[in-house]
């Protein structure tokens, strides 16, 4: 659209024809007050907050609807209009309850805000007001419609945001309110059959819709809010916590992302807003544990658990060597934990014995792009693509905001979405074309894009760019085939769905026998060649490590965030000839079978960065505190103290190193950290980096890892940083990945969208979200047997 | 629209406010929320209790909702609202200080208030 110049309140500006006139304010400074105006949704006219006198026209006209045109000139405050919006909220005021001392929206309410800045103060209203009882709709969501104020945002949330259409309004007049979909016959039992995500309540202007497990519990002046990133699944949606001092460090009360910043916007599924009280929960490991003479776990101190976890650590590298010692490493610690565990394992313990429990096939995809650029597609990508090829996967389920982004794109810019599946899955509804791969599986798709027979195909070949995003069903030679016909096409970049917050930081980060971080293979040669006795061979992924183990041949293991007694449904007698070492959040399958139990803090607790299945880099920002527990980083840190090594040598802090200040705890991340620094700079010494700031090892990934060149002011900045796994020729650094690479070690985890592992078993809020999603699903069933 | 002198205006526009009220759909906030005052105001006005103050409250909703609403249906409420105290604010005033509709006294028929 051309550009078109108008005025308002006197001054000239200028926007595409066609732009809305409450957009192009906003974008100039000018607000105009809007209730029932949503970026992004489809447009009301309902509240009449955001009129505007425009020149020559006899009625005050709504911005939210105007669109823009060349000439016009318009006035957006005046005693007039503020007359107007005054008498508005003045109406609203009528029925409304005012009991903002009580309300969860008091002091973030746009209705607030509103009679503030127009001064409807005072009340004429003398009437009694409508009074309706307040309504739970499921766990997640309550109702109270005496404080709606009708704008509809919900409905059109929910409907064309989330393609869910669970919410719709009764009745007409004064009467309306807004229903869930699924209608009780007595008073109340309405009831909500959908995806819990709360997109309703974090739209809603006021505190009509308010969230299971925030409400009546704080006040929004009464949090920090920290802006950090999703632990469940490998999305990386930014969440805003909303922390408060607790008895034992600090609480997480709330989550969202209402300040809009982050791929995700204003995004998050039910998991990222209410799965965060898996932290409050009270089987939480505060105390390390270790097995007693009579073979019971039992609480320690720190101290003496890492004494005993490095003791034998030790004790079996030097008889039996590192190689009688397995690591399996997490996919929801941060690279720097990841990058320090490899390291930990190659050089303190001396082995190769390192692996994660692997969700998707990363190694085969690195190794397919070795050698191009330019080819990987970051979320933002993908949230901007003209056509998208989805092959595989279930992103409603499992990965809701690409879920979310992909249905955006088609519904706001048009976008062209293919899908080949096996499964009918819910974006289909979205799909410009499917492929239904029931019959000949994926091995059939390539064959069937290049026929140029069918629409599918024909209307793929006419895209000039693509980007293929493809599930976990493809590994192995099925990534590099997929990537083989993309590569043959100018314009195609590529996406792989992993599982959790950070597989694919695993896997970048090396935890694999055979390959270093970076996918560099283990066996090139000068590989890493700072790392002090680095082990030549490849290691043993982790089933050999369990088939190590139950031959007898595994002296210890150490076991960072995952659980494979669970994981692989292990016999967990297998485990017994092994001393087993475990940094959980929670005492899981293998943890309960542990020598040594270490407490670990979860990503909440910890800062850092973690890399999303995209390739985009985010940092975390510790928000919550738990006494007793401690981050994985500083647990290695400790690991190798324990061990007698020089701890400069692992985490390269301060120019010349130290021997470790392993006095220092849970503080010396933040503040006792630059109280520290102040004290040395003002003494003229070297202001050094505890060691257990994680931020130390940042600087090493980004030397040595090729394809980890940051951008630190805009990862600092809490944008996201797009990464390729590789980067090309040699002379970068870069060596091929090797041909080791094994499809069957990949097992998806399948989450759903209440569902996210260990942390979901502990989180409360999805064990109830899931078992009334469970209800509702068997009392339609019922319904539908029933009308047969 | 012809009226007799011997209908009540309060009551007129008591039944005119009900008739929209009852019809609004609701949409945009001051149709719903106006035309639901209104009524409200009308009737305890109409019933002999309301003040002085109600009689400028009636108007300065009314000329509130004039223009201000997502289609006509709001405007068609606030007009003869507007005109009925403009013209007729006498007969407003009769209502007040508790005293029964006054052509009620006078055994006027009342029009039916749906
Ligand atoms: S919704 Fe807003 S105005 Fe209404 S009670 Fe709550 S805080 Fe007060
Ligand atoms: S929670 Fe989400 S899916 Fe459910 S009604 Fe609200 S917006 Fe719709
Ligand atoms: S519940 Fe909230 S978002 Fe929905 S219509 Fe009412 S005020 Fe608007
Ligand atoms: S989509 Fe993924 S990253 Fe985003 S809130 Fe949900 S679980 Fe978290
Ligand atoms: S924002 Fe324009 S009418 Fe509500």
């Amino acid at each position: 659209m051309p550009d078109v110049t108008f005025t308002v309140d006197g001054k000239k500006l200028t926007a595409p024809a066609g732009t809305l006139l409450i957009d192009a304010c906003r974008k100039a400074g000018i607000e105009i007050p809007a209730f029932c105006y949503y970026p992004g949704l489809s447009l009301q006219a309902a509240c009449r907050m955001c009129v505007v006198r425009q020149e020559k026209v006899p009625k005050l006209q709504t911005a939210c609807t105007t669109t823009v045109a060349e000439g016009q000139v318009f006035i957006t405050e005046s005693p007039e209009i503020a007359q107007a919006r005054k008498a508005t909220i003045e109406l609203l005021l009528g029925n409304h309850p005012l009991d903002c001392p009580v309300c969860d929206a008091g002091g973030e309410c746009e209705l607030q805000d509103m009679t503030f800045k127009y001064g409807a103060g005072e009340s004429q209203f003398v009437e009694v007001k409508h009074h309706r009882d307040e309504q739970q709709w499921s766990p997640a969501v309550f109702y109270d419609r005496p404080r709606c104020i009708l704008c509809y945002r919900c409905i059109r949330m929910c409907g064309e945001g989330m393609d869910v259409w669970a919410l719709g309004i009764h009745n007409r007049a004064a009467d309306s309110v807004i229903v869930p979909n699924v209608l009780g016959t007595e008073r109340g039992g309405q009831q909500l059959d959908c995806e819990q995500c709360g997109m309703c309540i974090d739209v809603c202007p006021v505190g009509a819709l308010t969230s299971g497990s925030y409400r009546y519990k704080t006040r929004p002046w009464e949090m920090n809010h920290v802006s950090t990133v999703c632990t469940h699944c490998s999305d990386g949606c930014k969440v805003t916590l909303g922390v408060r001092q607790a008895n034992d460090g600090s609480e997480i009360v709330r989550a969202d992302n209402r300040d809009k910043s982050g791929i995700n916007g204003d995004f998050l599924c039910a998991k990222g807003r209410f799965g965060f009280d898996f932290v409050e929960s009270p089987d939480r490991l505060t105390q390390p544990l270790v097995r007693n003479a009579r073979g019971r776990l039992e609480p320690a101190t720190w101290e003496h658990a890492i004494r005993v976890a490095t003791g034998k650590l030790k004790e079996i590298r030097d008889t039996r060597g590192g190689n009688a010692i397995g690591v399996v490493g997490s996919n929801r610690t941060t690279n720097e934990e990841n990058y320090l565990l490899q390291k930990f394992a190659r050089t303190v313990i001396g082995t190769n014995n390192i692996d994660h429990e692997r969700t998707t096939d990363y190694a085969s995809f690195a190794r397919a792009l070795a050698g191009h650029t330019g080819k990987t597609a970051s979320l933002r990508d993908i949230a901007q693509a003209c056509a998208v090829l989805l092959v595989g996967g279930s992103p409603t389920d499992e990965h809701p905001l690409l879920a979310w982004l992909l249905r955006t794109n088609v519904r706001l810019n048009r976008a062209r979405l293919y899908i080949a599946n096996s499964k009918t899955i819910k974006l289909a509804r979205q799909a410009k074309a499917t492929l239904d791969l029931r019959r000949g599986g994926y091995d059939k798709l390539i064959t069937s894009l290049d026929s140029g027979r069918t629409e599918f195909s024909k209307a793929i070949f006419a895209e000039e760019s693509l980007i293929v995003i493809f599930g976990e069903e493809f590994r192995g030679p099925a990534v590099e085939n997929l990537i083989a016909w993309g590569l043959k096409r100018d314009n195609v970049r590529f996406a792989y769905l992993g599982d959790h917050s950070n597989s694919r930081g695993a896997a970048d980060m090396g935890l694999f026998p055979d390959l270093l971080p970076g996918y560099i293979p283990v066996t090139a040669p000068g590989a890493f060649a700072e790392y002090p006795n680095l082990p030549a061979a490849p290691g043993n992924s982790l089933p050999q490590m369990l088939d190590a183990a139950a031959a007898g041949d595994l002296g210890a293991l150490l076991v960072v965030g995952a659980n494979p007694v669970s994981h692989a449904k292990l016999d967990p007698s297998i485990l017994q000839h092994t001393f087993l070492i475990v940094q959980d959040l929670f005492l899981t399958e293998t943890a309960a079978l542990a020598d040594v139990v270490l407490p670990a803090a979860s990503l909440y607790e910890k800062s850092g960065t973690v890399t999303n299945t995209f390739g985009d880099i985010q940092i975390v920002r510790k928000a919550a505190d738990r006494a007793g527990v401690k981050p994985d980083f500083e647990i290695l840190v400790r690991l190798a103290g324990g061990m007698g090594i020089d701890v400069s040598t692992l985490v390269p802090f301060g120019k010349r190193g130290t021997t470790g200040d392993l006095g220092q705890s849970r503080g010396a991340q933040s503040g006792e950290a630059d109280r520290h620094s102040v004290w040395l700079e003002a003494n003229g010494l070297e202001p050094k980096l505890s060691p257990f700031d994680p931020l130390a090892a940042l600087d090493e990934i980004e030397r040595l890892v090729p394809g980890y060149t940051l951008d630190r002011v805009n990862l600092f900045a809490g944008n996201d940083v797009h990464t390729e796994p590789a980067s090309p020729g040699p002379e970068s650094g870069f060596v091929p990945v090797s041909a080791l690479t094994a499809p069957e070690l990949v097992v998806p985890a399948h989450d759903t969208l209440f569902t996210s592992g260990a942390l979901g078993r502990y989180s409360r809020a999805l064990g109830q979200l899931e078992q009334h999603q469970a209800n509702e699903l068997a009392k339609s069933e019922l319904a539908k047997s029933a009308a047969d | 629209m012809v009226i007799d002198d011997q209908t009540c205006m309060v009551e007129f526009a008591l039944r005119t406010m009900s008739f929209y009220a009852h019809e609004s759909c609701g949409w945009c906030i001051p149709c719903r929320e106006g035309t639901d005052w209104l009524k409200k105001t009308l009737t305890r006005f109409h019933a002999g209790f309301g003040t002085r103050s109600d009689i400028d409250n009636i108007q300065y909703l009314a000329e509130n909702m004039l223009g201000r609403t997502f289609c006509p249906l709001g405007d068609a409420a606030a007009m003869p609202t507007i005109a009925f105290v403009k013209k007729f604010r006498k007969e407003f005033e009769d209502h007040l200080n508790g005293m029964p509709c006054p052509f009620a006294r006078e055994g006027v028929p009342q029009l039916t208030v749906v």
